[in-house]
Protein backbone atom coordinates (compact mmCIF):
# COMPACT_ATOMS: atom_id res chain seq x y z
CA UNK A 1 0.00 0.00 0.00
CA UNK A 2 1.05 3.16 -1.04
CA UNK A 3 1.62 5.73 1.70
CA UNK A 4 0.77 9.07 0.95
CA UNK A 5 2.10 12.41 3.12
CA UNK A 6 -1.51 13.15 3.66
CA UNK A 7 -2.05 9.81 5.24
CA UNK A 8 1.27 10.77 7.49
CA UNK A 9 -0.50 14.49 8.83
CA UNK A 10 -3.60 13.08 9.44
CA UNK A 11 -2.00 10.88 11.53
CA UNK A 12 -3.62 7.35 9.85
CA UNK A 13 0.14 6.15 9.69
CA UNK A 14 1.42 6.84 13.20
CA UNK A 15 3.93 8.30 14.62
CA UNK A 16 6.64 5.45 14.43
CA UNK A 17 6.43 5.47 10.52
CA UNK A 18 6.16 9.15 9.99
CA UNK A 19 9.36 9.51 11.92
CA UNK A 20 11.22 6.67 9.80
CA UNK A 21 9.95 8.80 6.47
CA UNK A 22 11.70 11.69 7.88
CA UNK A 23 8.60 13.70 8.19
CA UNK A 24 7.30 15.78 11.08
CA UNK A 25 5.64 13.26 13.09
CA UNK A 26 2.53 14.81 14.36
CA UNK A 27 0.94 13.02 17.91
CA UNK A 28 0.75 13.42 21.93
CA UNK A 29 3.98 13.30 21.73
CA UNK A 30 6.68 16.00 20.54
CA UNK A 31 7.44 16.34 16.67
CA UNK A 32 10.27 15.32 15.31
CA UNK A 33 11.84 15.42 12.04
CA UNK A 34 14.81 12.47 10.72
CA UNK A 35 17.28 13.48 8.80
CA UNK A 36 20.53 11.37 7.04
CA UNK A 37 24.10 12.33 7.12
CA UNK A 38 26.24 10.16 4.44
CA UNK A 39 29.96 10.65 4.48
CA UNK A 40 32.72 8.76 2.35
CA UNK A 41 36.35 9.70 2.72
CA UNK A 42 36.84 8.98 -0.98
CA UNK A 43 33.79 11.13 -2.84
CA UNK A 44 35.77 13.55 -3.45
CA UNK A 45 39.77 13.39 -4.73
CA UNK A 46 42.55 14.83 -4.04
CA UNK A 47 41.87 17.23 -7.18
CA UNK A 48 38.65 18.06 -5.93
CA UNK A 49 36.64 15.63 -8.76
CA UNK A 50 34.11 14.50 -7.33
CA UNK A 51 33.86 10.45 -7.66
CA UNK A 52 30.12 9.59 -9.25
CA UNK A 53 30.47 6.16 -8.24
CA UNK A 54 31.05 6.72 -4.95
CA UNK A 55 28.23 9.85 -4.71
CA UNK A 56 25.65 7.06 -5.91
CA UNK A 57 26.32 4.43 -3.45
CA UNK A 58 26.06 7.49 -0.90
CA UNK A 59 22.71 8.55 -1.87
CA UNK A 60 21.58 4.50 -2.30
CA UNK A 61 22.61 4.23 1.30
CA UNK A 62 20.59 7.43 2.66
CA UNK A 63 17.82 7.02 0.99
CA UNK A 64 17.34 3.21 2.12
CA UNK A 65 18.66 4.83 5.57
CA UNK A 66 15.54 7.29 5.81
CA UNK A 67 12.74 4.95 4.56
CA UNK A 68 14.00 1.96 6.60
CA UNK A 69 15.01 0.18 3.62
CA UNK A 70 17.07 -2.75 3.27
CA UNK A 71 17.40 -2.20 -0.48
CA UNK A 72 17.85 1.28 -1.95
CA UNK A 73 15.34 0.88 -4.94
CA UNK A 74 13.05 -0.31 -2.78
CA UNK A 75 13.18 3.17 -0.52
CA UNK A 76 13.23 5.24 -4.25
CA UNK A 77 9.83 3.17 -5.25
CA UNK A 78 8.10 4.46 -1.95
CA UNK A 79 8.67 7.67 -2.51
CA UNK A 80 7.56 7.84 -6.39
CA UNK A 81 5.14 6.68 -8.55
CA UNK A 82 6.26 5.19 -12.60
CA UNK A 83 3.63 7.78 -13.81
CA UNK A 84 5.07 10.44 -11.69
CA UNK A 85 6.54 13.59 -13.62
CA UNK A 86 9.92 14.47 -11.56
CA UNK A 87 11.22 17.65 -11.70
CA UNK A 88 14.78 17.76 -10.36
CA UNK A 89 15.46 21.21 -8.71
CA UNK A 90 19.21 21.88 -9.19
CA UNK A 91 21.60 24.80 -8.35
CA UNK A 92 23.63 26.32 -11.20
CA UNK A 93 25.61 28.79 -9.43
CA UNK A 94 29.01 28.79 -11.47
CA UNK A 95 31.40 28.66 -7.94
CA UNK A 96 29.49 25.94 -6.34
CA UNK A 97 26.98 24.08 -8.36
CA UNK A 98 24.80 20.99 -7.48
CA UNK A 99 27.62 18.58 -8.88
CA UNK A 100 25.99 16.67 -12.02
CA UNK A 101 27.41 13.36 -10.52
CA UNK A 102 24.31 13.94 -7.95
CA UNK A 103 22.22 15.03 -10.51
CA UNK A 104 23.28 11.95 -12.68
CA UNK A 105 22.74 9.29 -9.65
CA UNK A 106 19.10 10.96 -8.86
CA UNK A 107 18.53 10.56 -12.33
CA UNK A 108 19.63 7.07 -12.68
CA UNK A 109 17.65 5.85 -10.02
CA UNK A 110 14.32 7.34 -10.70
CA UNK A 111 15.01 5.63 -14.45
CA UNK A 112 15.76 2.46 -12.40
CA UNK A 113 12.34 2.37 -10.85
CA UNK A 114 10.56 2.87 -14.14
CA UNK A 115 9.87 6.69 -14.36
CA UNK A 116 10.77 7.46 -18.34
CA UNK A 117 13.30 9.85 -19.17
CA UNK A 118 10.96 12.09 -21.10
CA UNK A 119 8.84 12.73 -18.15
CA UNK A 120 11.87 13.77 -15.38
CA UNK A 121 14.25 16.83 -16.08
CA UNK A 122 17.37 19.05 -14.25
CA UNK A 123 16.86 22.33 -14.13
CA UNK A 124 17.42 25.41 -12.42
CA UNK A 125 16.68 29.10 -13.34
CA UNK A 126 13.62 29.44 -15.54
CA UNK A 127 11.64 26.59 -13.35
CA UNK A 128 8.79 28.75 -12.75
CA UNK A 129 8.08 28.46 -16.40
CA UNK A 130 9.67 25.21 -17.45
CA UNK A 131 7.19 23.27 -19.30
CA UNK A 132 7.73 19.81 -17.26
CA UNK A 133 8.34 21.48 -13.91
CA UNK A 134 4.62 23.16 -14.47
CA UNK A 135 3.58 19.80 -15.48
CA UNK A 136 5.13 17.92 -12.78
CA UNK A 137 3.60 16.01 -9.66
CA UNK A 138 6.79 14.75 -7.71
CA UNK A 139 10.00 17.18 -7.09
CA UNK A 140 13.57 16.37 -6.18
CA UNK A 141 15.31 19.22 -4.73
CA UNK A 142 19.37 19.15 -4.49
CA UNK A 143 21.78 21.63 -3.88
CA UNK A 144 25.29 22.78 -1.91
CA UNK A 145 24.96 24.50 1.63
CA UNK A 146 26.77 27.19 1.54
CA UNK A 147 26.92 31.15 3.15
CA UNK A 148 24.59 33.55 1.22
CA UNK A 149 24.46 37.17 1.06
CA UNK A 150 20.90 37.28 1.25
CA UNK A 151 20.02 34.56 3.46
CA UNK A 152 23.12 33.96 5.56
CA UNK A 153 23.04 30.30 4.44
CA UNK A 154 22.16 28.68 0.89
CA UNK A 155 19.72 26.56 1.51
CA UNK A 156 16.95 23.86 0.51
CA UNK A 157 14.39 26.51 0.99
CA UNK A 158 15.76 29.15 -0.79
CA UNK A 159 16.57 26.59 -4.02
CA UNK A 160 12.74 27.28 -4.51
CA UNK A 161 13.14 30.89 -5.00
CA UNK A 162 13.34 30.35 -8.68
CA UNK A 163 10.37 29.04 -8.34
CA UNK A 164 9.22 32.81 -8.21
CA UNK A 165 9.49 34.80 -11.40
CA UNK A 166 10.77 37.36 -9.61
CA UNK A 167 13.77 36.02 -7.25
CA UNK A 168 14.87 39.40 -5.64
CA UNK A 169 11.29 39.88 -4.51
CA UNK A 170 12.26 37.36 -1.73
CA UNK A 171 15.68 39.32 -0.75
CA UNK A 172 14.66 41.73 1.83
CA UNK A 173 14.41 41.49 5.62
CA UNK A 174 17.24 38.27 5.42
CA UNK A 175 15.00 35.92 2.67
CA UNK A 176 12.44 35.64 5.56
CA UNK A 177 9.78 34.50 3.72
CA UNK A 178 11.25 31.92 1.32
CA UNK A 179 8.94 29.28 2.89
CA UNK A 180 5.92 31.17 1.03
CA UNK A 181 7.77 29.61 -2.42
CA UNK A 182 7.30 26.52 -1.02
CA UNK A 183 3.03 27.50 -0.32
CA UNK A 184 2.40 28.14 -4.15
CA UNK A 185 0.35 25.69 -6.16
CA UNK A 186 3.79 24.64 -8.63
CA UNK A 187 5.23 23.01 -5.57
CA UNK A 188 3.25 22.65 -2.73
CA UNK A 189 3.43 19.27 -1.49
CA UNK A 190 5.30 18.14 -4.41
CA UNK A 191 8.65 17.47 -3.03
CA UNK A 192 9.41 13.59 -2.32
CA UNK A 193 12.95 13.83 -1.73
CA UNK A 194 15.29 16.61 -0.35
CA UNK A 195 19.46 16.45 -0.38
CA UNK A 196 21.09 19.24 0.71
CA UNK A 197 25.03 18.47 -1.22
CA UNK A 198 27.74 18.96 1.80
CA UNK A 199 30.76 18.03 -0.09
CA UNK A 200 32.32 20.97 -0.24
CA UNK A 201 30.34 23.51 1.67
CA UNK A 202 31.31 26.86 1.97
CA UNK A 203 30.88 27.71 5.41
CA UNK A 204 31.84 31.59 5.94
CA UNK A 205 32.12 34.53 2.83
CA UNK A 206 30.89 38.06 3.19
CA UNK A 207 29.11 40.69 0.65
CA UNK A 208 28.27 40.37 -3.32
CA UNK A 209 31.69 38.51 -3.88
CA UNK A 210 29.81 35.04 -2.32
CA UNK A 211 32.58 32.56 -3.12
CA UNK A 212 35.76 32.30 -1.20
CA UNK A 213 37.69 29.08 -1.77
CA UNK A 214 39.35 29.95 1.93
CA UNK A 215 36.41 28.88 3.90
CA UNK A 216 35.94 25.84 1.36
CA UNK A 217 36.17 22.89 2.75
CA UNK A 218 35.91 19.04 2.24
CA UNK A 219 33.21 17.67 4.20
CA UNK A 220 32.38 14.87 1.83
CA UNK A 221 28.98 14.64 2.54
CA UNK A 222 25.57 14.78 1.85
CA UNK A 223 22.08 15.33 4.20
CA UNK A 224 18.86 13.70 2.83
CA UNK A 225 15.19 13.77 4.15
CA UNK A 226 11.80 14.68 3.23
CA UNK A 227 11.77 18.11 5.58
CA UNK A 228 13.40 20.78 3.92
CA UNK A 229 13.51 22.67 7.60
CA UNK A 230 15.64 20.07 9.17
CA UNK A 231 17.88 19.55 6.89
CA UNK A 232 18.41 23.03 6.26
CA UNK A 233 18.59 23.32 10.32
CA UNK A 234 21.45 20.78 10.45
CA UNK A 235 23.24 22.49 7.25
CA UNK A 236 23.53 25.93 9.00
CA UNK A 237 24.64 24.69 12.01
CA UNK A 238 27.41 22.42 10.28
CA UNK A 239 28.50 25.77 8.96
CA UNK A 240 28.38 27.48 12.13
CA UNK A 241 30.14 24.66 13.79
CA UNK A 242 32.77 24.70 11.09
CA UNK A 243 33.00 29.28 11.98
CA UNK A 244 33.79 28.23 15.68
CA UNK A 245 36.28 25.61 14.65
CA UNK A 246 38.35 27.77 11.91
CA UNK A 247 37.99 31.01 14.18
CA UNK A 248 37.64 30.40 17.55
CA UNK A 249 34.02 32.04 17.35
CA UNK A 250 30.70 32.18 15.35
CA UNK A 251 31.68 35.22 13.17
CA UNK A 252 28.65 36.59 11.62
CA UNK A 253 27.59 36.11 8.48
CA UNK A 254 26.29 39.37 6.57
CA UNK A 255 22.52 37.58 7.59
CA UNK A 256 21.11 35.49 9.83
CA UNK A 257 19.84 32.43 8.56
CA UNK A 258 16.03 33.43 9.71
CA UNK A 259 14.56 31.87 7.16
CA UNK A 260 14.66 28.75 8.63
CA UNK A 261 12.62 28.95 11.71
CA UNK A 262 10.52 31.50 9.68
CA UNK A 263 9.62 28.51 7.31
CA UNK A 264 8.67 26.35 11.02
CA UNK A 265 6.86 28.94 12.62
CA UNK A 266 5.13 30.74 10.20
CA UNK A 267 4.55 28.32 7.09
CA UNK A 268 4.65 24.91 9.49
CA UNK A 269 6.84 23.55 6.37
CA UNK A 270 9.01 21.21 9.13
CA UNK A 271 11.11 21.56 12.21
CA UNK A 272 13.72 23.78 12.93
CA UNK A 273 14.56 22.91 16.62
CA UNK A 274 17.57 20.89 16.30
CA UNK A 275 17.20 19.41 19.39
CA UNK A 276 14.08 17.56 18.00
CA UNK A 277 15.54 16.45 14.85
CA UNK A 278 17.36 12.98 14.80
CA UNK A 279 20.47 12.81 12.63
CA UNK A 280 21.14 9.31 11.42
CA UNK A 281 24.72 8.95 10.61
CA UNK A 282 25.87 6.98 7.66
CA UNK A 283 29.40 6.06 6.98
CA UNK A 284 32.86 8.08 7.61
CA UNK A 285 32.42 10.66 10.35
CA UNK A 286 35.80 12.12 11.62
CA UNK A 287 35.48 15.68 12.21
CA UNK A 288 31.85 15.17 11.25
CA UNK A 289 30.91 17.98 13.90
CA UNK A 290 26.79 17.67 14.28
CA UNK B 1 42.54 57.47 -58.06
CA UNK B 2 43.02 60.19 -55.15
CA UNK B 3 39.98 58.96 -53.19
CA UNK B 4 41.30 55.24 -53.41
CA UNK B 5 44.56 56.22 -52.25
CA UNK B 6 43.22 58.47 -49.64
CA UNK B 7 41.30 55.54 -48.37
CA UNK B 8 44.59 53.23 -48.34
CA UNK B 9 46.07 55.96 -46.26
CA UNK B 10 42.97 55.88 -43.61
CA UNK B 11 43.16 52.30 -43.58
CA UNK B 12 46.87 51.94 -42.69
CA UNK B 13 46.43 55.35 -40.13
CA UNK B 14 43.58 52.78 -38.16
CA UNK B 15 45.55 49.72 -38.40
CA UNK B 16 48.64 51.59 -36.58
CA UNK B 17 46.26 52.60 -33.84
CA UNK B 18 44.70 48.82 -33.58
CA UNK B 19 48.94 47.69 -33.24
CA UNK B 20 49.59 46.61 -30.10
CA UNK B 21 51.44 49.18 -27.65
CA UNK B 22 55.32 47.87 -27.05
CA UNK B 23 55.95 46.21 -23.82
CA UNK B 24 52.44 43.96 -23.66
CA UNK B 25 50.21 43.05 -25.94
CA UNK B 26 46.96 44.77 -25.08
CA UNK B 27 43.60 45.19 -26.72
CA UNK B 28 40.83 47.85 -26.33
CA UNK B 29 37.54 46.94 -25.47
CA UNK B 30 33.79 48.26 -25.85
CA UNK B 31 33.16 50.13 -22.32
CA UNK B 32 34.22 54.25 -22.29
CA UNK B 33 36.83 53.31 -24.46
CA UNK B 34 39.75 53.54 -21.81
CA UNK B 35 39.74 49.81 -20.80
CA UNK B 36 43.09 48.26 -22.08
CA UNK B 37 42.72 44.39 -21.74
CA UNK B 38 46.06 42.91 -21.12
CA UNK B 39 46.36 39.63 -23.27
CA UNK B 40 48.45 37.71 -21.13
CA UNK B 41 50.18 37.49 -18.04
CA UNK B 42 52.39 35.25 -16.03
CA UNK B 43 51.81 32.87 -18.26
CA UNK B 44 48.11 32.96 -18.56
CA UNK B 45 46.69 34.33 -21.91
CA UNK B 46 43.48 35.82 -22.26
CA UNK B 47 40.94 33.44 -24.42
CA UNK B 48 38.02 34.71 -26.75
CA UNK B 49 35.85 37.72 -26.29
CA UNK B 50 34.65 39.88 -23.34
CA UNK B 51 31.34 37.89 -21.94
CA UNK B 52 29.02 41.28 -21.86
CA UNK B 53 26.08 41.44 -19.47
CA UNK B 54 24.17 44.55 -19.46
CA UNK B 55 21.48 45.64 -16.86
CA UNK B 56 19.62 42.87 -15.32
CA UNK B 57 21.06 40.30 -17.58
CA UNK B 58 23.72 40.29 -15.22
CA UNK B 59 21.42 37.56 -12.59
CA UNK B 60 22.54 35.21 -15.68
CA UNK B 61 26.40 35.59 -14.75
CA UNK B 62 26.02 35.68 -11.11
CA UNK B 63 22.23 34.38 -9.82
CA UNK B 64 21.36 36.81 -6.68
CA UNK B 65 24.60 38.40 -5.87
CA UNK B 66 23.46 40.68 -9.16
CA UNK B 67 21.05 42.43 -6.80
CA UNK B 68 23.85 43.83 -4.72
CA UNK B 69 25.37 45.43 -8.32
CA UNK B 70 22.02 46.90 -9.47
CA UNK B 71 21.59 48.39 -6.08
CA UNK B 72 24.93 50.79 -6.79
CA UNK B 73 23.18 51.55 -10.65
CA UNK B 74 24.98 48.48 -12.43
CA UNK B 75 25.29 49.75 -16.13
CA UNK B 76 27.55 46.84 -17.42
CA UNK B 77 30.09 43.61 -17.17
CA UNK B 78 33.01 42.49 -18.95
CA UNK B 79 34.28 39.39 -18.09
CA UNK B 80 37.46 37.46 -19.67
CA UNK B 81 39.06 34.81 -18.60
CA UNK B 82 42.50 33.89 -18.91
CA UNK B 83 44.38 30.07 -19.31
CA UNK B 84 47.07 28.70 -19.08
CA UNK B 85 48.38 24.96 -19.88
CA UNK B 86 47.84 22.26 -16.65
CA UNK B 87 46.79 25.54 -14.52
CA UNK B 88 43.11 26.73 -13.30
CA UNK B 89 41.77 29.27 -15.14
CA UNK B 90 41.95 33.10 -13.89
CA UNK B 91 38.65 35.03 -14.00
CA UNK B 92 38.63 38.72 -14.72
CA UNK B 93 34.91 41.01 -14.10
CA UNK B 94 35.64 44.54 -15.02
CA UNK B 95 31.65 46.44 -13.81
CA UNK B 96 31.04 49.87 -15.26
CA UNK B 97 29.17 51.27 -12.60
CA UNK B 98 26.34 54.67 -12.74
CA UNK B 99 28.46 56.83 -10.90
CA UNK B 100 32.24 56.63 -8.78
CA UNK B 101 30.20 56.98 -5.88
CA UNK B 102 28.38 53.59 -7.19
CA UNK B 103 32.33 52.20 -7.88
CA UNK B 104 33.23 52.97 -4.26
CA UNK B 105 29.98 51.93 -2.48
CA UNK B 106 30.01 47.98 -4.39
CA UNK B 107 34.09 47.91 -3.31
CA UNK B 108 33.53 49.20 0.26
CA UNK B 109 30.05 47.09 0.95
CA UNK B 110 31.91 43.73 0.76
CA UNK B 111 35.92 44.99 2.57
CA UNK B 112 37.55 42.75 4.56
CA UNK B 113 41.21 41.51 3.23
CA UNK B 114 44.21 44.09 3.19
CA UNK B 115 45.03 46.73 0.88
CA UNK B 116 46.42 46.02 -2.18
CA UNK B 117 47.52 49.31 -3.68
CA UNK B 118 46.06 49.06 -6.96
CA UNK B 119 43.29 51.61 -8.47
CA UNK B 120 41.69 54.05 -6.06
CA UNK B 121 40.83 51.84 -3.54
CA UNK B 122 41.33 47.79 -3.30
CA UNK B 123 42.01 44.47 -1.58
CA UNK B 124 43.23 41.47 -1.89
CA UNK B 125 42.85 37.94 -0.28
CA UNK B 126 42.23 34.38 -0.95
CA UNK B 127 43.58 34.99 -4.64
CA UNK B 128 41.41 37.25 -5.18
CA UNK B 129 42.05 41.37 -6.13
CA UNK B 130 38.71 43.53 -5.57
CA UNK B 131 38.93 47.84 -6.85
CA UNK B 132 37.26 50.37 -7.88
CA UNK B 133 38.59 53.20 -9.93
CA UNK B 134 36.80 55.72 -11.40
CA UNK B 135 33.17 54.30 -12.54
CA UNK B 136 34.76 50.99 -12.67
CA UNK B 137 34.61 48.07 -9.99
CA UNK B 138 37.12 45.00 -10.99
CA UNK B 139 37.10 41.41 -9.32
CA UNK B 140 39.88 38.87 -10.60
CA UNK B 141 40.37 35.52 -8.68
CA UNK B 142 41.91 32.41 -9.72
CA UNK B 143 39.98 29.31 -9.90
CA UNK B 144 43.26 27.78 -8.18
CA UNK B 145 45.95 28.09 -5.63
CA UNK B 146 49.92 29.40 -5.65
CA UNK B 147 51.80 32.26 -5.59
CA UNK B 148 52.54 32.16 -9.29
CA UNK B 149 48.90 32.44 -10.25
CA UNK B 150 47.98 35.28 -7.47
CA UNK B 151 51.03 36.98 -9.12
CA UNK B 152 49.29 36.82 -12.49
CA UNK B 153 45.61 38.17 -10.61
CA UNK B 154 47.47 41.69 -9.74
CA UNK B 155 49.68 42.05 -12.67
CA UNK B 156 45.92 42.08 -14.56
CA UNK B 157 44.40 44.14 -12.12
CA UNK B 158 47.50 46.61 -12.55
CA UNK B 159 47.48 47.02 -16.26
CA UNK B 160 43.57 47.05 -16.25
CA UNK B 161 43.92 50.09 -13.36
CA UNK B 162 46.41 51.96 -15.49
CA UNK B 163 44.05 51.46 -18.60
CA UNK B 164 41.85 53.27 -16.61
CA UNK B 165 42.03 56.71 -17.21
CA UNK B 166 38.94 59.03 -15.46
CA UNK B 167 39.81 58.72 -11.41
CA UNK B 168 36.65 59.55 -9.19
CA UNK B 169 35.92 60.96 -5.78
CA UNK B 170 34.40 58.84 -2.58
CA UNK B 171 31.11 60.17 -2.20
CA UNK B 172 31.49 63.86 -0.17
CA UNK B 173 28.65 62.58 2.39
CA UNK B 174 31.06 60.17 3.96
CA UNK B 175 33.17 63.53 5.51
CA UNK B 176 30.03 64.39 7.03
CA UNK B 177 30.03 61.02 9.64
CA UNK B 178 30.93 61.98 13.18
CA UNK B 179 34.68 60.63 13.42
CA UNK B 180 34.74 60.69 16.60
CA UNK B 181 34.50 56.63 18.26
CA UNK B 182 33.39 55.91 14.75
CA UNK B 183 34.55 51.61 14.67
CA UNK B 184 37.36 51.22 11.98
CA UNK B 185 36.00 50.36 8.20
CA UNK B 186 32.73 50.23 9.17
CA UNK B 187 31.41 53.32 7.53
CA UNK B 188 29.02 52.63 3.99
CA UNK B 189 27.69 53.93 1.16
CA UNK B 190 24.55 52.90 0.17
CA UNK B 191 21.61 53.42 -2.21
CA UNK B 192 19.23 50.82 -1.32
CA UNK B 193 17.15 49.96 1.62
CA UNK B 194 17.55 46.37 1.40
CA UNK B 195 21.29 46.45 1.53
CA UNK B 196 20.63 49.03 4.87
CA UNK B 197 18.85 47.15 6.59
CA UNK B 198 21.49 44.02 6.26
CA UNK B 199 23.84 46.27 8.15
CA UNK B 200 22.06 48.82 10.27
CA UNK B 201 17.94 47.71 10.61
CA UNK B 202 15.55 50.73 10.22
CA UNK B 203 12.16 49.13 9.09
CA UNK B 204 11.38 46.18 6.91
CA UNK B 205 9.77 48.95 4.54
CA UNK B 206 11.25 51.51 2.80
CA UNK B 207 9.89 54.25 4.86
CA UNK B 208 12.93 56.66 4.34
CA UNK B 209 11.94 56.44 0.62
CA UNK B 210 15.95 55.42 -0.29
CA UNK B 211 15.91 55.35 -3.90
CA UNK B 212 18.28 55.28 -7.16
CA UNK B 213 18.73 59.20 -6.81
CA UNK B 214 19.27 59.24 -2.79
CA UNK B 215 22.18 59.23 -1.33
CA UNK B 216 22.73 57.09 2.07
CA UNK B 217 25.91 57.14 4.12
CA UNK B 218 26.28 55.13 7.97
CA UNK B 219 28.94 53.82 9.99
CA UNK B 220 29.02 52.07 13.72
CA UNK B 221 29.94 53.68 17.12
CA UNK B 222 32.00 52.51 19.90
CA UNK B 223 29.85 53.03 23.06
CA UNK B 224 30.38 49.48 24.29
CA UNK B 225 27.39 47.32 24.10
CA UNK B 226 24.85 48.88 22.28
CA UNK B 227 24.96 49.03 18.15
CA UNK B 228 25.09 52.55 17.57
CA UNK B 229 24.73 54.23 14.29
CA UNK B 230 24.62 57.27 12.64
CA UNK B 231 22.87 57.29 9.52
CA UNK B 232 23.19 60.18 6.97
CA UNK B 233 20.60 60.75 3.73
CA UNK B 234 21.21 63.48 0.95
CA UNK B 235 17.70 63.35 -1.02
CA UNK B 236 17.26 65.16 -4.18
CA UNK B 237 14.87 67.41 -2.57
CA UNK B 238 14.29 69.24 1.06
CA UNK B 239 10.96 67.85 0.47
CA UNK B 240 11.96 64.70 0.15
CA UNK B 241 13.71 64.83 3.35
CA UNK B 242 10.43 65.97 5.14
CA UNK B 243 8.76 63.57 4.47
CA UNK B 244 11.42 60.56 5.37
CA UNK B 245 11.84 62.48 8.54
CA UNK B 246 7.98 62.29 9.32
CA UNK B 247 7.81 58.50 8.33
CA UNK B 248 10.65 57.85 10.42
CA UNK B 249 9.27 60.07 13.40
CA UNK B 250 6.06 57.98 13.34
CA UNK B 251 7.95 54.64 12.92
CA UNK B 252 9.96 55.27 15.94
CA UNK B 253 7.51 57.33 17.83
CA UNK B 254 9.69 59.96 18.24
CA UNK B 255 8.52 62.65 20.69
CA UNK B 256 8.43 66.60 20.03
CA UNK B 257 12.22 66.60 20.77
CA UNK B 258 12.57 64.10 17.55
CA UNK B 259 14.02 61.64 20.68
CA UNK B 260 12.91 58.37 21.49
CA UNK B 261 13.84 55.84 24.05
CA UNK B 262 13.58 51.66 23.28
CA UNK B 263 15.65 48.75 25.64
CA UNK B 264 18.00 51.54 27.26
CA UNK B 265 19.29 53.16 24.34
CA UNK B 266 17.83 56.52 22.74
CA UNK B 267 17.39 57.34 19.11
CA UNK B 268 17.18 60.70 17.25
CA UNK B 269 16.88 62.41 13.79
CA UNK B 270 16.26 65.58 12.09
CA UNK B 271 16.81 67.30 9.06
CA UNK B 272 19.43 69.90 7.36
CA UNK B 273 18.33 71.29 4.09
CA UNK B 274 17.95 68.11 2.23
CA UNK B 275 19.45 65.76 4.62
CA UNK B 276 18.07 63.55 6.55
CA UNK B 277 20.19 62.80 10.16
CA UNK B 278 19.57 59.79 12.44
CA UNK B 279 21.29 58.78 15.47
CA UNK B 280 20.48 55.03 16.11
CA UNK B 281 20.85 53.19 19.91
CA UNK B 282 23.03 55.62 21.59
CA UNK B 283 23.34 54.48 25.24
CA UNK B 284 22.34 58.50 26.36
CA UNK B 285 20.28 60.98 25.66
CA UNK B 286 23.08 62.98 25.70
CA UNK B 287 25.36 61.05 23.12
CA UNK B 288 22.62 61.33 20.51
CA UNK B 289 22.17 64.75 20.82
CA UNK B 290 25.79 65.17 20.91
CA UNK B 291 26.09 63.15 17.34
CA UNK B 292 23.28 64.28 15.59
CA UNK B 293 25.12 67.87 16.28
CA UNK B 294 28.26 66.59 14.67
CA UNK B 295 27.06 65.31 11.88
CA UNK B 296 25.04 68.63 11.27
CA UNK B 297 28.10 70.79 11.92
CA UNK B 298 29.92 68.95 9.11
CA UNK B 299 27.31 69.03 6.85
CA UNK B 300 27.11 73.23 7.58
CA UNK B 301 30.97 72.96 7.03
CA UNK B 302 30.22 70.77 3.61
CA UNK B 303 27.95 73.39 2.38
Amino acid sequence: MKITRRDFLKGTAGLAAATALGLPAKGKAEETAKVVLVRDQDVVGSDGAIKGDVLQRMLDEGVAKLLDRKEPLEAWQALFRKSDVVGIKSNSWRNLPTPPEMEEAIRRRLLDIGISGENMAVADRGVYSHPLFLRATALVNTRPVRSHHWSGVGTLLKNYIQFVPSPSDYHPNACADLGRIWTLPVVKGKTKLNCLVALTPQFYGRGASFFDKRYVWPYRGIILGIDPVAIDAVGAELLRLKRIAAFGEDRPLDVEPIHIAEADRKYHLGISDLKRIQIVKVGWMEESLV
Amino acid sequence: MLAKGRKALFVVIACLFLLPRPGFAVETQGMDGTIDWPSDAGGWKKTGDSATYRGKAIFDYIDGAGEVFLAYNFKELFVNRFEREGRPAIIAEVYEMGTPEDAFGVFTWDRQDPDAGIGQGSEFGGGMLRFWKGRHFVSIYGEGEGNEQEQAVLEIGRRLASSMVAEGEPPRLMEALPGNRQVADSARFVRSHVLLNQRCFIAQENILGLEADTEAVFARYDYGKPRTFVLLVAFPTQGKAASAFAAFKKSYKLDARGMAEAQGTWTTATTEGRHLIIALHAPEKGTADQLIDAARTKLKEER
